[in-house]
């Protein structure tokens, strides 16, 4: 099955209404897959009614690209047997580490813009991408701090990692714009300098304003219309990409969350005219995956 | 600052128990920020740790059990790449040091058989099918039984799993238990049964998967020094239709699978 159009990520709190009244407008669904490996039950049997239906696509949470402990191999192991399940088309994580010293933070943790950093993040990348089997997307993640002086914008860094090692982009759109509110940036100028060619999938979500001196990327809150705006300045560059919406926490009424899939729905439509289209990001990614090989 | 010391600084800020203010200030220009990340990541942990643990939580107060979950993650932080392992590794921390956390923060003397139940019933709700991969045929008594990996046998000192959410006893009488908790397999509900000595002490040979299940029978019976009789085999047969019922029990391992 085809991964297009709009997608939920699936949290317990959201199975029973995805299974039950699904909106007509849901196309695929997205799991991260440390919630199922290695578990039993309620969990993996919702995801295979899920799975049963839609396309899944997978989206890591631990793997800490950015990290500099060697990723365990019963981890890489097990989730490669995960995404050949599941059959996702690529596997996504974040450009971020999340352990250090052995201590798995459980927290995407930024990393500094640097080509050193690129460097190490890209070839990690290569090595989980030959392990799972399958292609990588990494994605940018809000950042609320930046260790010391960057050397380049998180434009650039995205660029680095995604040309060297020869991955596909997951591009968080309200990270963007999170990261614009906090460090002062015009956020259409950095999706612009992303490497939008190689955008396999975008990610939307709320978050929270409530404290002037910093936005945090909650996932806990409607889309804002600034996001759904710039969602639609985005769609315009890359063309028809799977659009997910993120909700982790204080979960609406399923009416409302459904009202945001087909508003989704509608300004990805309205992206391409109504048609579906190659992009580029296709071809790319295929021609840089034999790049990348040993 | 190196990328590898930048992680190991921000690392040692967010799980030690009161990081110096010069240390959050010499990661970048604003140190009210990275503040920010030490609350996000110790408060996700925390957060976890106590839905897993609620009784717990209701019995020490929620005040109290923070600190201790602040003594964790200073002294022995999470390692596992899943957060639902997190409660589990806090629950080895606090096996750990049972008597050093139970003094300092003058806990009941039933705590750890609390934590240790609530989180035996997580663990059989996330329990794995590894059975699938066995070929289980039907009970046979001269076969080696095979119970449900969605299980877990628990000894306990108090009676700690009739404790309800919230419920505070401190008075708690000391009484050994042995349970057993189980998920039922097409509602995934988590189950508990108590079991006499007897059941609890078959189903602790059953799990090792090393004998007949006849010779389990003999060597449990004998461990209670129970006489193997018409009313103990009547027993025995009600006892294992009814586990096969329940789920635990799925039946015997086919000759080729045995040992």
């Amino acid at each position: 099955m085809q991964v297009r159009g709009v997608g939920l990520g699936l949290r317990w709190a959201l199975a029973g209404d995805i299974l039950e009244r699904p909106p007509a407008e849901l196309a695929f669904i997205e799991v991260a897959p440390e919630n199922y490996m290695r578990r039993g039950g309620l969990f993996p049997a919702s995801l295979a009614s899920c799975a049963e239906r839609w396309p899944i696509v997978t989206h890591g949470l631990t793997m800490s690209l950015g990290g500099v402990d060697p990723i365990p191999p019963e981890y890489i192991a097990t989730l490669a047997a995960f995404v050949r399940e599941v059959r996702t088309p690529w596997h996504s994580d974040h450009l971020c580490f999340t352990v250090a010293g052995g201590t798995v933070t459980h927290e995407l943790l930024p990393l500094p813009f640097t080509a050193e950093a690129a460097e190490h993040v890209a070839v990690r990348v290569m090595r989980a991408q030959d392990a799972l089997g399958i292609p990588m997307a990494v994605e940018n993640i809000s950042y609320y701090a930046h260790p010391a002086t960057p050397e380049m914008d998180e434009a650039d860094f995205a660029a680095a990692v995604v040309s060297r090692a020869g991955c596909s982009l997951l591009l968080d759109v309200n990270n963007v714009y999170v990261n614009a509110k906090n460090h002062g940036f015009d956020p259409r100028a950095m999706i612009a300098k992303m490497p939008l060619d190689r955008v396999v999938q975008i990610h939307v979500a709320g978050h929270d304003t409530s404290d002037p001196a910093l936005v945090l990327d909650t996932h806990a809150e409607a889309v804002r219309d600034e996001v759904y705006d710039l969602l639609a300045f985005t769609l315009e560059k890359t063309g028809s990409v799977p659009v997910l919406l993120e909700r982790d926490d204080n979960f609406p009424r399923w009416e409302e969350l459904s009202a945001e899939i087909a508003r989704l729905d509608a300004i990805l439509r309205a992206s391409c005219g109504g048609t579906e289209k190659e992009r580029p990001s296709e071809r790319l990614r295929s021609d840089s995956r034999r790049e990348s090989a040993p | 600052m190196s990328f590898l010391s930048y992680q190991a600084e921000l690392r040692d800020l967010l799980f030690a128990s009161d990081p110096p203010e010069a240390a959050f200030a010499a990661l970048g220009t604003d140190p009210a920020r990275w503040k920010v990340y030490r609350r996000m990541v110790r408060s996700r942990l925390a957060e976890s740790i106590e839905h897993a643990f609620e009784r717990l939580v209701g019995v020490v107060g929620a005040d109290t059990f923070r600190e201790i979950i602040g003594k964790f993650l200073a002294d022995a932080p999470p390692r596992s790449h899943y957060l639902r392992d997190v409660p589990g590794e806090f629950l080895d921390f606090f096996e750990k040091n049972r008597n050093a956390v139970t003094r300092a923060y003058a806990l009941p003397a039933f705590a750890l058989d609390l934590a240790r139940y609530e989180w035996a019933e997580l663990e059989t709700a996330y329990s794995f099918e590894e059975a699938s991969a066995l070929r289980v045929g039907p009970l046979d008594m001269q076969g080696v039984a095979v119970l449900s990996p969605a299980h877990r046998l628990v000894d306990l000192a108090y009676p700690v799993h009739r404790i309800e959410t919230g419920g505070p006893d401190q008075a708690m009488e000391a009484e050994p238990f042995s349970l057993c908790l189980y998920r039922h397999a097409k509602t995934h509900e988590v189950a508990v049964l108590e079991l006499t000595p007897v059941t609890a002490a078959m189903l602790s040979l059953m799990e090792r998967r090393t004998m007949p299940l006849v010779k389990v029978v003999q060597k449990a019976a004998e461990a209670i020094g129970a006489t193997v009789d018409v009313a103990f085999v009547e027993a025995l047969s009600t006892l294992l239709a009814d586990l096969i019922e329940r789920g635990v029990l799925l039946g015997s391992l086919a000759p080729k699978e045995s040992p």
